[in-house]
């Protein structure tokens, strides 16, 4: 038990350190999930079963995962901002660790003055010992002494929908064509008819960034997938067409002729 | 239960945990150490017709606020479930009181269910 707590516990610091000291915000929620896996099983070693299982079903699988999706809202890349946004952010955080600290103290000391009055921690054996398990002690409290909070938690539960609804979803406007009329509108138009030109002449490296040429030699520009043409890491082509279209005009005397005039 | 047998109860646990951490460090040493390291400008390219991968796009490869409403439903309904699971282990003790107890829970966050499903908020491409 005691070799349980000191790795558990110095691992849980640590993760918590490098939660707080590295440069990327994804290691830094990877410490944490560290910390919180850690202190799972510390709180199974203290015989709370079910609170150890909870910390890693709901903290490290769920809240973990909102983390990360806020990390890829925000942007994983984005710098740290030193400015202040929150007025008085700095002198709040000041106050919420000297808080923290006296609650620590108040907690060592009150144990130590215990200990020093031989009043041992009993622990959760005796309470789980009592209904023939963690999960059934868990139980009794919950759907008996406090129902009341039990029920209400559903009522918070139905404020964090409605939140997330109000904050994360958004009401299309327009209707969203579907399969059949998207199909229906490309047989329509010729140009489109036979489906898109592929892309991929001159290519050199990567066919679907170079994209292809028409018949009448012109490029082709929605060959290209629209992903790459927003990125804008297309390979222009004018210079090669241009190099090809010299070489064919030479080869043919008459056609460059016929151009001329 | 005294501490010994509680600890032995998650000894497979550990043991999975000390398998799954040996074999991630013996496939990524093992890789360096036997792979050869031939390294060319071709071999690093995307085979044939695979997309370059570009450099990030501007503000940092930012994902849809979409993820982040699945991930919050997830978590609402999530913390439903850890409530069945106390009430799934004694609900026999807990006899007619407990089955109404949890019958009114479940109807209750049934209404944000139904809120979400109603404004659309289930479907990915809405």
């Amino acid at each position: 038990m005691i070799a349980v707590f000191w790795v558990c516990a110095v691992l849980s610091v640590a993760g918590g350190f490098g939660m707080v000291f590295s440069r990327k915000a994804v290691h830094s929620a990877l410490w944490l999930a560290l910390t919180m896996i850690n202190l799972a099983v510390l709180y199974v070693s203290q015989q709370a079963e079910f609170l150890g299982i909870v910390q890693v079903v709901v903290y490290t699988g769920a809240v973990m995962m909102l983390f990360l999706f806020v990390l890829m809202i925000v942007g994983v890349d984005s710098s740290d901002s030193l400015v202040e946004t929150i007025r008085g952010h700095r002198l709040a955080s000041v106050a919420a660790v000297l808080a923290l600290l006296v609650l620590v103290l108040t907690m060592i000391n009150q144990a130590t003055q215990s200990l020093a009055l031989n009043i041992v921690p009993t622990g959760l054996e005796g309470a789980n010992a009592d209904e023939g398990g963690n999960v059934q002690g868990i139980a009794k409290l919950l759907f008996g002494r406090y129902v009341f909070a039990f029920e209400v938690t559903s009522a918070l539960l139905i404020t964090a929908a409605l939140g997330a609804m109000v904050l994360a979803h958004r009401d299309r406007l327009t209707r969203v064509p579907g399969q059949e009329e998207l199909s229906r509108e490309r047989l329509a138009d010729p140009a489109t008819a036979a489906g898109l030109p592929a892309p991929g002449v001159y290519a050199r490296h990567n066919a679907v960034d170079t994209p292809a040429l028409l018949p009448d030699g012109s490029i082709a520009e929605n060959s290209l997938p629209g992903a790459l043409v927003l990125r804008g890491t297309t390979h222009d082509v004018r210079e090669e067409v241009a190099v090809t279209r010299a070489a064919e005009l030479a080869s043919d005397p008459k056609q460059a002729q016929e151009e001329q005039s | 239960m005294r501490g010994a047998p509680a600890v032995s109860a998650y000894l497979p646990i550990l043991v999975l945990g000390l398998v799954s951490f040996g074999f991630a460090v013996f496939s990524v040493v093992a890789g360096a150490l036997t792979g050869p390291k031939r390294y060319n400008r071709a071999r690093l390219a995307a085979y044939e017709c695979g997309i370059e991968p570009t450099p990030q796009p501007a503000g940092g490869g930012r994902f849809p606020v979409k993820y982040y409403l699945t991930a919050m439903l997830f978590i609402v309904f999530d913390i439903e479930i850890v409530f069945l699971y106390p009430w799934a282990v004694t609900f026999d003790r807990l006899a007619l009181f407990g089955l109404i107890e949890m019958v009114l829970f479940i109807a209750t966050v049934l209404v944000a269910y139904a809120y979400v499903w109603r404004r659309g908020g289930l479907e990915w491409d809405n």
